[in-house]
């Protein structure tokens, strides 16, 4: 009997499941219809149970967290056997500790093997210490502040580098965020607010926000802080600068104003972007900025020096004046630009000018030093231009005379 | 930057295309599995999630522990592929069986439950037998009665009407016979429907 009516009922649990109603199914079986319509109604319950789907954050969390775990594991893997089993963990955190002091105490030649380490590796925690401990021993504040900003800049690097490879790992930087058709991004980083998020994202905003890379090339944001106003973030330039590279301008003045992310140097924008400062910057400051122009004529300082104020604050020459003919021969397409230093064409007569001017240095930055000693008699301010001018006009034997004219002529082209 | 930028655009690109692919053979996923790659195992997730969490959800009503348990069960499959314990052939039923064991840790995790007796009453939640009597009149909803079923009542109605697993599936997801099974399924909907509370019951 008891069989029976389990029988029974898996028969209509079957007939529900393709459509059949109670009713009928009750009435096909007579004898058991008190005990099987109650039962029928349960399983209808059941069946009908209301379900929320998941949720968009919930599921893309869990998609991070595997992908996470599939890339430590994939790294485990390929990670040579007998160090990661010989070497327990314990263990490791003290060869870290001992690698750190080694470090402190030998000097930089080992820091290079942690320098490329990234979030999650095991040099990480070393390169991190480090940077803690170098930064224990600084005292004054303002070369603090410039090591301060280089590593976060190295924070970018490291995002970069995660999100190229689509790596999860947590992180943390500071920005400036920016919003471009719906799509936030905090130093050029593509992040992710999600509703367990901690603060809100808004365009402008300077933040330090600490998330996790994911797969897909995105930060996922867990929490976003914003910083006092005034704060100096990297603007999200995940390239090194490499003066090798690039077309280096000087400029020298006083500065107008002072914002976050740029200043005026005598009338001139210029925008700090991985910005090395030396000194503390302020308003009325004598600063001599080393920087280059993007192609789209911005001036970049890639770094800026407080002199002292005592300093001859005459006429400054503006870095991007040019009437030099001689710069056709550089690939730049920026007309404002003005010596490209690091051409061939340039060098030479760089270093022809070095011999005329009696420095033997033909290294561009060394030059730039020494045509400032010559230059400074004259009017205080210095440019590379003046240089090339000065290459110029080769044979003019007065070098301060000639820059300084040079100087005054071409203020009015500036603004490039 | 502007390369590094665009090389990102490009991943992402790729990366949303394949998901939106559907791979659900088996036999490639579980290859896939054991090779780590990451593209394989996000599709998987990206199909199976769903069900799983709609299991784990239907167990426990909880929203956010479904979504924690279900995504912990995909962590698991990763770790059982590479140690060999990994699914044979059914991807999807070796899913639902790890949440099976996930949920009842859980359970036991929070408290403790009777396995084998029910009774007619809320088991004691801490509140007092007024409470119990308005909790009963004003919630008196299917997932509220079906939190009062053994854990193994739970899970044959999961498996039967959530999952849609015939009776043989679940006699085999259950480890029991297929006679057990249609007892199980009679008590645990005769202990449903207690618990609802229908008057035409007697």
């Amino acid at each position: 009997m008891n069989n029976d009516i389990y029988d029974v009922l898996e028969a209509c649990l079957q007939s529900i499941e393709r459509g059949a109603n109670i009713d009928s199914l009750v009435a096909r079986y007579p004898q058991f219809a008190d005990e099987l319509r109650p039962l029928l109604k349960a399983a209808l319950s059941a069946r009908a149970m209301p379900l929320p789907s998941p949720s968009a954050s919930g599921m893309r969390r869990g998609r991070s967290q595997l992908l996470q775990k599939a890339a430590e594991m994939r790294e485990a893997k390929s990670a040579p056997r007998a160090r990661r089993s010989v070497i327990p963990l314990f263990q490791r955190l003290a060869i870290s500790l001992g690698l750190t002091t080694a470090l402190v105490f030998s000097g930089t030649g080992l820091v290079s093997a942690s320098s490329n380490a990234l979030p999650g590796e095991n040099l990480y925690q070393v390169k991190r210490t480090w940077e803690d401990v170098s930064l224990f021993f600084v005292f004054d504040p303002s070369v603090r502040m410039v090591r301060q900003n280089e590593y976060e800049q190295e924070r970018l690097h490291e995002a970069t580098e995660l999100l190229a490879e689509g790596r999860p790992e947590q992180i943390s930087f500071a920005g400036v965020v920016v919003e471009q058709n719906g799509q936030f991004y905090i130093s050029n980083l593509p992040v992710l607010l999600t509703p367990e998020t901690k603060g809100k994202l808004e365009n402008g905003a300077t933040v330090m926000a600490v998330g996790r890379t994911d797969a897909q090339g995105f930060v996922v944001l867990e929490i976003v802080e914003v910083l006092p106003p005034g704060s100096i973030v990297p603007l999200g330039q995940p390239v090194k600068v490499d003066s090798g590279e690039r077309d280096e301008f000087h400029l020298e003045g006083k500065i107008d104003s002072l914002q976050q992310s740029e200043l005026t140097v005598d009338g001139r924008v210029v925008y700090l972007q991985n910005t090395t400062i030396e000194g503390a910057i302020s308003v009325g400051a004598q600063v001599d900025v080393e920087g280059y122009f993007t192609s789209d004529g911005k001036f970049i300082a890639v770094k800026i020096e407080v002199e002292d104020s005592s300093d001859g604050d005459g006429d400054n020459i503006n870095p991007s004046d040019n009437n030099n003919d001689e710069n056709s021969n550089n690939n730049n397409s920026n007309d404002a630009i003005l010596t490209n230093d690091n051409s061939d064409d340039a060098n030479s007569d760089i270093t022809g000018g070095g011999a005329d001017d009696g420095s033997s240095n033909s290294v561009d930055e060394k030059k730039n030093d020494g045509d400032k000693a010559d230059d400074g008699s004259g009017d205080g301010s210095l440019n590379k231009n003046d240089k090339k001018n000065n290459d110029k006009a080769d044979d003019g034997s007065s070098d301060g005379g000639g820059s300084s004219e040079d100087g005054g002529s071409d203020s009015g082209d500036g603004g490039g | 930057m502007m390369k590094a930028q665009s090389a990102i655009l490009n991943f992402t690109f790729s990366r949303g295309a394949f998901s939106s692919m559907p791979i659900y053979d088996d036999h490639q996923a579980l290859n896939g599995l054991r090779d780590l790659d990451s593209q394989v195992i996000g599709a998987i997730y990206d199909q199976l999630y769903p069900e799983v969490y709609r299991y784990v959800l239907y167990r426990l009503g909880d929203q956010s522990v479904a979504e924690d348990i279900a995504s912990d069960v995909f962590v698991r499959l990763l770790e059982a592929a590479q140690n060999k314990r990994g699914p044979q052939t059914n991807l999807k039923g070796w899913l639902i069986s790890t949440a099976s064991h996930a949920v009842a840790d859980h359970l036991r995790r929070i408290y403790r439950r009777p396995t084998e007796m029910i009774t007619d009453s809320i088991p004691d939640l801490g509140l007092g037998p007024q409470n119990e009597v308005d909790l009963r009149e004003q919630n008196n909803t299917v997932q509220q009665a079906y939190a009062q079923l053994t854990v193994e009542q739970q899970e044959v109605l999961a498996l039967r009407f959530n999952q849609g697993y015939s009776l043989e599936e679940t006699a085999h997801a259950m480890k029991k016979n297929v006679n057990a099974v249609k007892a199980l399924q009679f008590r645990a909907l005769a202990a449903l429907q207690r618990q609802l509370g229908e008057v035409d019951y007697e």
